[in-house]
């Protein structure tokens, strides 16, 4: 019990750490994370879809949600770069977990949002000032999501700006297509995880 | 306690070595990079979250019922 105590703080750590010192909080995790911390992101994920089960989808979302998450560390640790393909797998593991944090507080407040607020949205003033307060939240989620996947690969990775830069196309190039197939499948129900 | 002390930054030496700085090539691109990495290193949102207000703003100004139309897309993707 202590023990998933101290995980869980260490999470919630690391978790705040990427909101105000995103590159300093990064770096460490490369380093030295614990395994148990990752299981609360598991954690984290599995709630989300048994929250969303009573509403859409459970096991179909998930497995997709899992497939997508395994795929991009194996392609990712099987980039060149330095340290053996363990040690990168092991790095890969930690930060790319990390990097699902703005997707989680993205879907939990779309589901929040949902209820709240349901959709579709008007164009009247209310309707408008909603969008552009949803336009802006999910942005400023995109931008901090993209921050942390360039971080992962720049500290997991070891490699350059330039070398990063391209690792993130070729991920984009392959994973795109991919987002858009499990959309079509009807697995997400947006072109994009 | 200098023991300690000495440890620890020993160690946080160690953490900020385990990549080397980014060089572009070129020292203008390299300076100007190390200009802007400073601000998504510290509180990005301090810049984030004003300049995403204002490309919404932007975005519904000039699309009107197309950026509503997307959120309402987007609202249905959880």
């Amino acid at each position: 019990m202590v023990f998933d105590l101290v995980s869980f703080i260490l999470f919630l750590r690391h978790s705040f750490g990427l909101i105000f010192t995103p590159y300093a909080t990064m770096r460490k995790i490369s380093i030295e994370t614990k395994w148990s911390e990752l299981l609360w992101i598991l954690i984290v994920t599995i709630l989300y879809f048994l929250i969303t089960n009573a509403v859409r989808f459970w096991v179909i979302g998930l497995m997709g949600a899992v497939c997508i998450y395994l795929a991009s560390i194996i392609f990712l640790s099987l980039l060149p770069a330095v340290g053996t393909y363990t040690e990168r797998l092991k790095r890969i593991v930690a930060t790319w977990s990390y990097t699902l944090l703005p997707t989680f507080i993205w879907f939990y407040s779309t589901l929040l949002f949902y209820f709240i607020i349901p959709p579709p949205r008007t164009t009247s003033l209310l309707g408008k000032s909603f969008s552009i307060f949803y336009i802006a939240f999910s942005g400023s989620l995109l931008v901090w999501k993209l921050i942390l996947m360039y971080l992962s690969i720049r500290f997991s990775l070891r490699v350059h700006l330039y070398r990063v830069i391209y690792y993130l196309l070729l991920y984009f190039a392959v994973s795109i297509p991919l987002w858009i197939l499990l959309y079509k499948w009807g697995v997400s129900r947006i072109p994009f995880v | 306690m200098k023991q300690k002390t000495s440890a620890l930054l020993k160690k946080h030496l160690k953490e900020i070595t385990i990549i080397e700085p980014n060089d572009l090539g070129i020292p203008l691109l390299t300076t100007a990079y190390r200009k802007v990495n400073i601000f998504f290193k510290i509180a990005p949102f301090v810049f984030i979250i004003p300049i995403s207000i204002l490309g919404a703003i932007g975005l519904v100004y000039i699309f009107g019922l197309l950026a509503v139309q997307i959120v309402s897309l987007l609202q249905y993707g959880f």
